[in-house]
């Protein structure tokens, strides 16, 4: 309803010419490059050690809990007067009191909170220090107070509570925006492909097939299985092998067309690639820590085992992306009586489990302080139930992990939560206090972007006023 | 005055004060004066600036004064270097330096040459002791050459643009040399001086990859002077060629023109007559390739050898031209009817159960795999990546039906006009949700809001006439700079905006709430006159839209625009030709089909059906001389290589579906479910590598990545190696006319080779098949030979590249 950014006006007019005029796409990656020549020199830990002497590598991994999670019941009032309200507030989809996990934040608001009851191993990281909560975090356009979003006097999100635009949203990190061009990880990893030697292996990894969140404009995500590389099938016994011979050898017939030189050139990369990724990968699973069967579970071994080798494969920025769907619980969100169990219990006792094992596993490989896994979701839900479910919401709580994160803490503004109070928009759909483009800038800063180069990755930024949230070491 | 430079030039200023004594009048020596005589000069150099020396006093002996030379001007750079002494000859009061420019080719800020006299014991320093002459700035001169192909090379679809820029001074130019579409690999390229159609003197040569730009010092060259190479470019004598492997003569060829103002336009030469024999089965291959969703071996067969009828007389062979008529008068398919058919036969196992978005995607395989209308629904399929919507926007997903009737909407426009195609797409309430103008309201200015510019700008952008001018062939215009020109800018999408207000849902009711109207995805979308913006308006070229005309006629009145636009024709065509036959059209296959879009020869703009016939008949698409060219043809969409096998041995599952429902994941790709607005590829997109190093674009290889590249040729393969007991959704290949050539490789082979190449297979990719198929274990079946034949041939690069 609004007109865009000037902002967006020039980048789309730079990603027309871009497009539109032949050899010009080396142009981004040579901006991309200079930018980090600047980042290398100001910056020391940029170096190829850092000063503990660790080989200098980081991993950013986003966990997306598609179909919007209600975090209303992952982080818990506890306190008497509050959890009062919550539980009036909640009706049929409150927890029980006691079986909330205690949280002790090392600061506090004067409420306290508990976690869900399925999330024992979550209560932990936070207790030790690896994990931080990030209060009512949302897609904003601008920083929006309930009189603004009542009236309509600033630019709001499109299309807000409907999942596919709030999912594109959360990972192009553009609200206001109507065209999805790229994610946000797509564009940190164009800017920083250059800290990586070896460019054979995508450092932009999808466990969970194609998704807005990588998509760049240089660097192109690489899909990969919970089992590891996706390779050319109908390989097996010995028909198989004579067409793979075959294959290669057509591949390799020479063609002056040059669509065909390239088709064959691409396939031959590929096929390459893949079984470099294999072979990378068929070594002895360097990590004790055992994952959940799930595929959530699963997911995120095969990340640990990826970030493992990146070494071998001339890494030293990866970006992951993992997906668990299930989230929408408009029904059947807890059992009637025993609101502790249910669909959503299941899902969060995964998460917590597979996060856990997670952190085990990067802590036994020597990087737990190098990769930060994050979560991120369509939207909060209602604060009122729709009987034994929620609906579309929009602010949330989420979820940041690893060693590198002030953990213990919970970050943010939790909302005051009040139907028809400051914060709700009605139902207790609540205006994020903080925007998914501070989210994300804290976690691009820690990931080597310089301050200067933020809006690059996040042109919004300037409309918000923490670029840093300070959840990052 | 002298303060202001005492400012912009310290040192200086410490020159003058470290000389408190020179104006005082010593008897004995000469006085000397400077001034500057002719104070202006500029880059052309024709009139040089010139600073006058006075000596009074004894006149009978030369005298040499020296001099500083400072200013904002380099010397050697903005103006020629000249001796700081100067000596009055015996008898002269006066001597003269002359400043001379020189031309470059930017955009220049004044310079100053700063001439102040030095102090020295033979003379005295007089009061006037500096002077100032200043540069001004002379643009370039342009020039541009359309490189088209030579008449020695006929069949080539090579293009290309020469900019030369001549320096103000003419001392030396810049040219830039731009090609793409070579038929061969590049050798050499020149500037050489002749009339057009002679082969002229020789004057440099100049590597050229695909775009080279270069400083030509314009010395004497030959038996030229400077001022004959200047003039000769002036009179349009000098000209760039480009020679190539096949064509050592040159394969393109174009004389540099005076450009004042916009580059005049000059029609391509027609290309050769295309001979008047009937089609090969190889041609019926190309042709069915590029105007259905694959051939089969009997529809090849049956165009070329028509199966006698009874008590008539032996049938002639199809032509194209009939074959298009035919395909034209069949009533068009339709997606919604499939899908709700589908819906029903196969009703979910669901408590609620709803027609979704997998019936949507079983309706496009069942159509595109067996609908008779295959013309029409491939033109639809193109369409559908021009005037995207997609079902991963929300609206759309969860009206999977309103997406199904814009798809149905597209394949009934397809052959009609395009004014038609646009007014449909614009109205629809399926782009309207998509491109957010429907329910747009008119700007707010108590709540700030404005309109809403998403349609206006990719109605321009993406659906009509790009972002800039071009000529009629497609490619650009140049400015005055050289440079290519923008159609329009936010300024224009701003005012566009406000002609996409106030359209929302059909609603019957006497009094429809725009916000509230049900949602009504089936019918155009309804004005809404008290949420239009009514002022007036200032669209594209300028075209002013008064106030108060009402939301229909601003509508009406800005699709002419569009429609009406130069650029919309070449746009739109070679996005089709791109679609259905090459990625890199000439320009003069662009020009002969838009100009068919400029008339039909029945005095109608924008007849669709004539430009789908233009296209598909035109020297470029059906003449096998172009085949060799190394840039024609293009890859595959990943769908399009889908559909090409299952429509090939008439895949079909055991309870009658094609269930398909998610190809997007190991394709790519899947109708209507584009992950934005530009569609799973552009038609500009350039790969790094030989393809971008030719000019070439390559759309389709944008899709293309290390994942889908392992991911498309494995679901190929599924499609071949189904299992012996496959479960009743499995779509399997009916293999059976295979079988009998199992035992003979050579004729198995042949037979996939013109299905899935065209023919076109290349000896040593045909041995590799035949071979492997011959030296296959003696125990291996019919069915594992043939599908190992199958399976080699179709993941093959000769069977993704379409040519």
């Amino acid at each position: 309803m609004n007109s865009p950014s000037s902002f967006d006006l020039s980048r789309r007019k730079f990603i027309g010419s871009c497009c539109a005029a032949v050899g010009t796409t080396g142009l981004l990656s040579a901006l991309a490059q200079l930018r980090l020549i600047g980042a290398l020199a100001e910056q020391p830990s940029l170096s190829a050690t850092t000063p503990s002497g660790q080989p200098d590598y980081r991993a950013l991994v986003c966990l997306f809990l598609a179909g919007g999670n209600d975090a209303n019941n992952l982080v818990v009032p506890a306190d008497a007067a509050t959890y009062a309200t919550y539980a009036k507030g909640r009706g049929a989809l409150a927890l029980p009191r006691e079986s909330l996990l205690g949280l002790t934040p090392r600061t506090s608001d004067g409420r306290t909170f508990g976690l869900h009851p399925a999330t024992p191993e979550l209560r932990d990281l936070f207790a030790g220090g690896k994990l931080a909560i990030l209060a009512n975090v949302g897609t904003l356009a601008v920083p929006t107070t309930k009189a603004q979003f009542q009236t309509k006097s600033v630019p709001l999100p499109n299309a807000l509570f409907s999942h596919n635009d709030q999912q594109v949203q959360w990972q192009s990190s553009l609200p206001d925006s109507k065209l999805f061009t790229t994610g946000w990880g797509g564009r940190l990893a164009d800017l920083t492909n250059a800290f990586n030697d070896n460019h054979t292996i995508s450092m932009s990894i999808s466990l969970a097939g194609q998704n807005s969140f990588q998509v760049g404009r240089q660097v192109s995500q690489y899909a990969v299985s919970p089992n590891g590389a996706i390779q050319p099938n109908a390989t097996g016994g010995n028909l198989g092998a004579i067409r793979s011979k075959a294959r290669r050898e057509l591949l390799g017939t020479p063609d002056e067309n040059l669509f065909a030189t390239a088709f064959a050139g691409l396939t031959k990369d590929a096929v390459t690639d893949s079984a470099l990724l294999s072979s990378i990968l068929a070594k002895e699973v360097p990590f004790k820590a055992e994952f959940p069967k799930s595929n959530l579970g699963q997911q995120l071994r095969m990340i640990a085992r990826l970030a493992a080798v990146a070494p071998s494969l001339g890494l030293r920025r990866q970006i992951f992306f993992a997906r668990v769907g299930g989230w929408d619980l408009h029904d059947h969100q807890v059992v009637a009586g025993a609101t502790a169990t249910g669909a959503h219990a299941k899902l969060l006792a995964d998460v917590s489990q597979s996060l856990a094992a997670f952190a085990k596993a990067t802590g036994e490989l020597g990087i737990g302080d190098q990769v930060t896994t994050f979560t991120a979701s369509d939207f909060g839900r209602t604060w009122t139930t729709n009987g034994d479910g929620s609906d579309h919401g929009w602010g949330s709580h989420h979820l940041i992990m690893g060693g590198a994160v002030k953990g213990g803490y919970i970050y943010g503004k939790m909302p005051d939560f009040v139907l028809n109070g400051p914060d709700d928009t009605g139902r207790g759909r609540w205006i994020p206090a903080t925007s998914v483009d501070e989210y994300n800038a804290t976690l691009a800063t820690w990931f080597g972007v310089k301050p200067g180069d933020l809006p690059v990755i996040l042109p919004n930024i300037g409309r918000f006023a923490r670029p840093n949230l300070g959840f990052m070491a | 005055m002298r303060s202001l430079f005492r400012l912009a030039l310290p040192c200086l200023g410490l020159l003058w004060l470290g000389l408190p004594s020179a104006h005082a009048a010593d008897p004995v020596k000469p006085v000397v004066t400077l001034t500057a005589s002719v104070a202006t000069t500029d880059e052309t150099a024709a009139k040089p600036g010139v600073v006058t020396f006075t000596r009074s006093g004894d006149l009978s002996t030369a005298l040499t004064v020296s001099f500083d030379l400072g200013g904002t001007a380099k010397p050697g750079v903005d103006y020629h270097e000249i001796p700081t002494t100067l000596t009055f000859p015996a008898g002269a009061a006066t001597a003269t330096a002359a400043i001379t420019a020189i031309g470059n080719f930017e955009k220049d800020p004044l310079r100053t040459v700063f001439c102040s006299l030095r102090s020295d014991r033979s003379y005295q320093v007089g009061p006037s002791d500096r002077a100032i002459v200043t540069i001004t700035d002379a643009p370039p001169e342009l020039f541009v050459a359309a490189l088209r192909p030579t008449a020695e090379a006929p069949e080539s679809t090579a293009y290309g643009t020469a900019v030369l820029l001549l320096a103000p001074d003419h001392s030396r130019a810049r040219v830039t040399v731009s090609h793409a579409n070579l038929s061969s690999p590049f050798v050499v390229a020149h500037l050489k001086l002749g009339d057009p159609g002679h082969e002229g003197a020789y004057l440099m040569n100049f590597h050229a990859d695909q775009r080279v730009s270069f400083d030509w010092t314009m010395q004497p060259t030959g038996q030229f002077t400077s001022e004959a190479l200047a003039a000769a470019l002036d009179r349009g004598l000098v000209y760039a060629a480009i020679d190539t492997k096949n064509h050592p003569t040159g394969e393109l060829r174009g004389n540099f023109i005076h450009a004042t103002g916009s580059v005049k336009f000059q029609p391509p030469a027609n290309p050769p007559k295309l001979p008047n024999t009937p089609p090969t089965v190889r041609d019926v291959a190309r042709f069915l390739t590029q105007a259905t969703f694959g051939p089969t071996k009997s529809e090849i067969d049956e165009f070329v050898h028509p199966t006698p009828r009874p008590n008539e007389p032996p049938p002639k062979p199809q032509n194209f031209n009939n074959w298009i008529n035919e395909q034209m008068a069949i009533p068009p398919s339709s997606q919604l009817e499939a899908m709700r058919a589908d819906y029903r036969a196969f009703p979910p196992n669901n408590p609620r159960p709803r027609i979704n978005n997998a019936n949507r995607q079983v309706a496009w395989w069942q159509t595109a795999l067996t609908a008779p209308d295959q013309l029409r629904q491939r033109v639809a399929f193109a369409l559908s990546e021009i005037f995207v919507v997609s079902d991963v926007n929300d609206a759309l997903a969860n009206n999977p039906e309103a997406a199904a009737a814009y798809y149905d909407m597209l394949a009934r426009d397809a052959f009609g006009n395009f004014r038609q195609l646009l007014q449909d797409v614009t109205l629809s309430p399926v782009m309207g949700a998509y491109l957010s103008h429907l329910k747009s309201p008119k700007a707010d200015e108590k709540r700030g809001t404005s309109a809403d510019e998403n349609y206006a700008r990719e109605v321009m952008q993406l659906f009509t006439i790009g972002l800039n001018e071009l000529q009629p062939d497609g490619t650009y215009r140049l400015g005055r700079d050289g440079l290519p020109i923008a159609t329009y800018d936010q300024g224009t999408v701003v005012e566009t905006a406000k002609i996409f207000t106030g359209w929302g849902f059909y609603s019957p009711e006497p009094k429809p709430n725009f916000f509230g109207a049900r949602q009504n995805y089936f019918q155009p979308m309804m004005l809404y006159p008290e949420q239009h913006d009514d002022g007036p308006k200032t669209i594209v070229g300028g075209i002013r839209i008064p106030a108060k005309l009402g939301g229909a006629n601003d509508l009406r009145l800005t699709l002419d625009a569009f429609f009406r636009h130069p650029n919309t024709g070449p746009f739109i065509c070679r996005q089709l030709i791109q679609r259905l036959v090459t990625s890199n059209p000439s320009p003069g296959y662009v020009y002969r089909v838009a100009q068919v879009f400029a008339h039909n020869g029945h005095g109608e703009r924008g007849d669709l059906g004539a430009v789908v016939r233009a296209i598909l008949l035109d020297y470029e698409a059906r003449s096998p001389d172009v085949l060799n060219n190394i840039g024609y043809g293009k890859m595959k969409e990943p769908l399009l290589q889908a559909t090409a096998l299952l429509r090939a041995f008439n895949a079909t599952a055991a309870n009658g579906r094609y269930y398909l429902p998610n190809p997007e994941g190991s394709l790519g790709q899947a109708a209507l479910r584009s992950p934005t607005v530009f569609n799973f590829f552009e038609p500009d997109y350039v790969l790094p590598g030989p393809l971008a190093a030719a000019g070439l674009h390559a759309p389709e290889y944008q899709i293309f990545t290390d994942t889908t590249a392992i991911s498309i040729p494995n679901q190929l393969r599924n499609f071949i190696h189904t299992p012996a007991q496959p479960k009743e959704n499995v779509l399997v290949l009916k293999l059976d006319p295979l079988l009998a050539l199992a035992r003979t490789p050579a004729q198995l082979i042949d037979y996939l080779d013109l299905v899935f190449c065209t023919g076109a297979m290349s000896e040593p990719a045909r041995a590799i098949a035949v071979n492997t198929v011959a030296q296959l274990p003696p125990n291996t079946s019919d069915l594992e030979r043939v599908r190992c034949a199958l399976d080699l041939v179709v993941t093959s690069p000769e069977a993704a590249i379409q040519r």
